[in-house]
């Protein structure tokens, strides 16, 4: 009866969509210029509500496959996984990051909160816990010990490798190079964190923590990275290019990495676009698709193995007490730990259904675009130079075979996909970080009640943000503390807009 | 706004059509002359006086009555102690779920994760009946608001200590350890509730005894404390201020997104998709067997926001209901049947005297489930157009 009704459906479609217009875009709300779609046609929708990232992109809405696996994928975004097994959404640790993907990521793109402690059991702390060394160019993580993003949770009788309770966040003043003034004299404030580990929190007692320094790093929005992934490699390409001529903000870009046998639809080497850091090169193996098995130590079929240290599986096969609890040997523990061949405790269904969610979450429509006031903050942000990096528009690949409709999409993400050096004081770990893609941070404060920015949230708002843009940005940032007050105000609100 | 082409049938498809028609001549409207604040502000007062802030004052009181019932319980074991736990449980659950249209603002996992910390499935078993092996020694309510993770704590947790097999347990099942954690994880639910509701309402204007539970615990005073921004939250929603920054679009908007969103959850969520990957672990209500109500109720809870108060036959004069209708009748009345219509096809569900969780495990009544399924997807997409299209 439903392939019937298909055709019939199909007919009636159309009959709709001619009722509108003669094209064959999807209905859209009134009469919206390009712009107005930050997704592009297919990945936009028009939401102003708490929801605003949380909405399935038009194409995935238009198709009862897609939506059913969008819901999936949502759901698995939502739940927590737990070590119990036989349940619901068994599977979780032995030593893992968070239970869930909403823990760091509210509402899917609102950051978490500043906090000033770091307690994974607080929904508000959506951090990361980087180990480093300091000492050393490109400060390399301490991967001998710590998984890149640091575990601080375990499965009992396993041990957590840092007790949380020993890391301190201490938010500090920062008094900039312009004394926290404005030209007009207006005075501004700013704070940046300092993150450090007691020595006792550690569980290895052959890493020295004074040797080394630590850093935590804020969650970026998930919605819209199907359309940045839809980018073709040729124009990010085109777009380093260009900056390493033109003279200033010479953007880097991600190394490249092969994707072979891990990115079913484009295999082979990619530069890297996502994360703060540039880390990941293409949404099918991404900050997501590795997340939700190494935040959590899901197993499934293409991840049967721990994310986990050879140094922590040493130390807990060794432990008396851990062998105790598990009736184990040292050996069988750190078999166990080590494998390269677990039991899958996600299916690849579901996995693929989580994926089509994390592609397929919209982008809100930009808002306001012809108030008088935001059209003359885009002409301030266009002309104090904000668009070197934050390049306002691309368009899609003409061949995005994973989600073929949001192919030769127009969007406006507001980024270059390159790292920068903003020169900010105590980055941490990120130095030289991705510019951040802008569309749809103004609905921030009416989705997470708060509009902290930047890789550790150290701003706590846009105008903060702003003000910690040194480095490559130097001069646009002199620019900005040059304005009057209705200018700042007018750029922020353009960006409040977009 | 199509989605319910490709689920449901021609009919629908054809009313879409009209609606559609209606739509486009809506969108010829110059959108810059349109001011529907005052309008959107009366809508705003009557849904969060008369349908939210009520929601979570009887969600409160009813979780006080469980930690009545439940202390009761532990002090007098007994057959019908047991009974008026079960009672007072499945009476909160009422709310709770009737509450589910409207899971923004202070509940939301933006603000204090209330719906995570109350409503966690599934549950960290091995840890609870770890700490049950312990005797529940030096378990209390604070420590179990504070310190437990949301997977061992909320309604899930107390139904499976009250609740087995779509009963409440037998007494000679239950142990000490257990009334204990009941009671423990009962307090934390409690403060959980009470602070929707004075976050919602704002402290000043509940009863004293409400203001007394909530000042039990520092903790939970002092997370309020820690956003303004969630404070008194029915105020700044009917004045559009706070995160909605003047924006009354924003915040009418608040009242069909959280419907769709719950409509949308309800059908693909917690329907189609434990019955589609036969997941019986993944049926909410795992114990007490009862998700067709809670489904059910989340629809009600769908109904009392559209008709602007709880439990209303009829939409009131300041409905949103009311207002879909001044600009498209047919919409309004396409809602108002696809709602009831949500309702009679979930408790469908149950044709046979089934609970959902035998329905999953047995994977029968499919036409009943694809038929509720269906519907909720009309109905989220509805609320969609009303976003989209209606709202300006």
């Amino acid at each position: 009866m439903r392939i019937t009704n298909k055709f019939i459906l199909a007919a009636v479609c159309l009959l709709i969509m001619s009722a509108c217009s003669n094209s064959d875009e999807p209905p859209v709300k009134g009469e919206y210029s390009e712009e107005y779609y930050a997704g592009g046609k297919n990945g936009t929708v028009f939401i102003t509500s708490s929801f605003a990232y949380k909405q399935p992109m038009p194409v995935i809405d238009r198709d009862p496959n897609l939506y059913r696996q969008f819901m999936r994928g949502e759901r698995l975004a939502d739940k927590s996984f737990v070590a119990s097994e036989d349940m619901a959404y068994s599977g979780l640790g032995p030593v893992y990051i968070r239970k869930s993907c909403i823990a760091c990521h509210p509402s899917y793109g609102g950051h978490s909160r500043r906090v000033d402690k770091y307690d994974s059991n607080d929904s508000h702390c959506g951090y990361l816990l980087m180990i480093y060394n300091p000492n050393e160019p490109n400060l390399p993580l301490a991967s001998k010990y710590f998984t890149g993003m640091t575990q601080t949770r375990a499965v009992s009788p396993f041990k957590p490798p840092v007790d949380e309770a020993g890391i301190t966040i201490e938010w500090k003043n920062h008094i900039d190079e312009y004394g926290n003034r404005y030209e007009d004299g207006t005075a501004y404030s700013l704070i940046y964190p300092e993150v450090s580990i007691a020595q006792n929190a550690i569980l290895f007692d052959d890493f020295d923590m004074s040797l080394h320094a630590a850093s935590i790093e804020a969650t970026i929005g998930i919605y819209g990275t199907g359309l940045l992934d839809a980018i073709s490699d040729d124009d990010l390409r085109a777009q380093w290019q260009e900056e390493q001529t033109r003279g200033y903000c010479a953007g880097v870009i991600g190394a490249d990495i092969d994707e072979t046998g891990l990115n079913p639809y484009f295999p082979g080497k990619h530069p890297g676009r996502f994360t703060y850091l540039c880390t990941r090169a293409t949404l099918d193996n991404g900050p997501g698709a590795n997340a939700l098995w190494n935040i959590t130590n899901v197993t499934r079929d293409d991840r049967k193995y721990h994310y986990i240290t050879e140094e922590y599986a040493k130390k807990m096969s060794e432990d008396t007490d851990v062998q105790q609890a598990l009736g184990k040997t040292e050996d069988e523990i750190f078999d166990y730990l080590m494998s390269k061949d677990l039991q899958p405790e996600m299916t690849m269904d579901d996995y693929d259904a989580f994926m089509v969610w994390h592609r397929g979450l919209a982008v809100p429509a930009a808002r306001n675009l012809d108030d008088p006031d935001v059209q003359r903050g885009k002409k301030i942000f266009y002309e104090t130079g904000c668009i070197a990096c934050h390049r306002p528009s691309w368009t899609t690949r003409s061949n995005y075979t994973p989600l073929p409709a949001i192919s030769n999409q127009k969007i406006y993400p507001y980024t270059d996909l390159l790292r920068h050096d903003l020169d900010m004081k105590a980055p941490g770990r990120v130095q030289l970080c991705r510019t951040t893609p802008l569309w749809g941070r103004g609905l921030m404060q009416t989705v997470s009640g708060h509009t902290d920015r930047l890789h550790d949230l150290r701003a706590r708002n846009t105008e903060e943000a702003i003000l910690w843009h040194g480095g490559e940005a130097k001069q646009n940032k002199e620019k900005f503390l040059k304005m009057s007050k209705e200018d700042r105000d007018a750029l922020i609100k353009f960006l409040d807009a977009i | 706004m199509k989605k319910y082409l490709k689920k449901s049938g021609l009919l629908t498809a054809v009313a879409a059509l009209l609606i559609s028609m209606a739509s486009c001549e809506k969108d010829n409207v110059n959108k810059g002359d349109v001011n529907n604040d005052e309008t959107y502000k009366a809508i705003l007062k009557e849904y969060a006086d008369e349908v939210v802030v009520p929601t979570y004052r009887l969600m409160a009181e009813a979780a006080l009555e469980m930690r009545t019932a439940n202390e009761a319980l532990k002090n007098s074991p007994s057959s019908a102690n047991i009974a008026a736990a079960a009672a007072a449980w499945m009476n909160a659950r009422i709310f709770w779920e009737e509450s589910e249209a409207f899971l923004f603002g202070p509940v939301g996992e933006d603000a204090f994760d209330i719906d995570g910390h109350i409503d966690s499935w599934p549950l960290e078993i091995d840890n609870i009946d770890e700490v049950l092996a312990n005797d529940a020694a030096g378990l209390t309510g604070e420590i179990a608001w504070s310190d437990l993770d949301a997977e061992v704590i909320g309604f899930h947790t107390t139904e499976y200590l009250l609740f087995r097999n779509g009963n409440p347990r037998l007494l000679e099942d239950m142990t000490s350890a257990e009334l204990k954690y009941l009671t423990a994880a009962t307090d934390a639910l409690v403060w959980d509730c009470v602070l929707a509701y004075v976050a919602w309402a704002g402290e000043e204007n509940v009863s004293q005894e409400i203001r007394t539970v909530f000042n039990e615990n520092p903790d939970v005073v002092a997370l309020l404390n820690s956003s303004s921004t969630f404070k008194n939250f029915a105020d700044k929603l009917k004045n559009a201020t706070g995160n909605y920054a003047g924006s009354f679009v924003a915040a009418i908007s608040e009242i069909s997104d959280g419907a769709a969103d719950i409509a949308d959850e309800v059908g693909a969520t917690k329907i189609e998709s434990p019955y589609v990957n036969e997941a019986v672990l993944e049926v909410e209500s795992w114990y007490s067997w009862h998700s067709l109500d809670d489904y059910q109720n989340n629809i009600k809870s769908i109904k009392n926001a559209y008709y602007g108060g709880r439990g209303a036959t009829s939409p009131k004069t300041n409905s949103i209901s009311a207002f879909v209708a001044s600009k498209n009748p047919q919409l309004d009345t396409q809602i108002k049947a696809k709602i009831d219509d949500c309702i009679a096809k979930i408790a469908a569900i149950g044709t046979g005297g089934k609970s959902f969780y035998e329905v999953v495990r047995d994977q029968i009544n499919a036409q009943y489930v694809d038929a509720a399924v269906d519907a909720c997807a009309e109905l989220g997409d509805f609320f969609k157009q009303i976003s989209s299209n209606i709202i300006e």
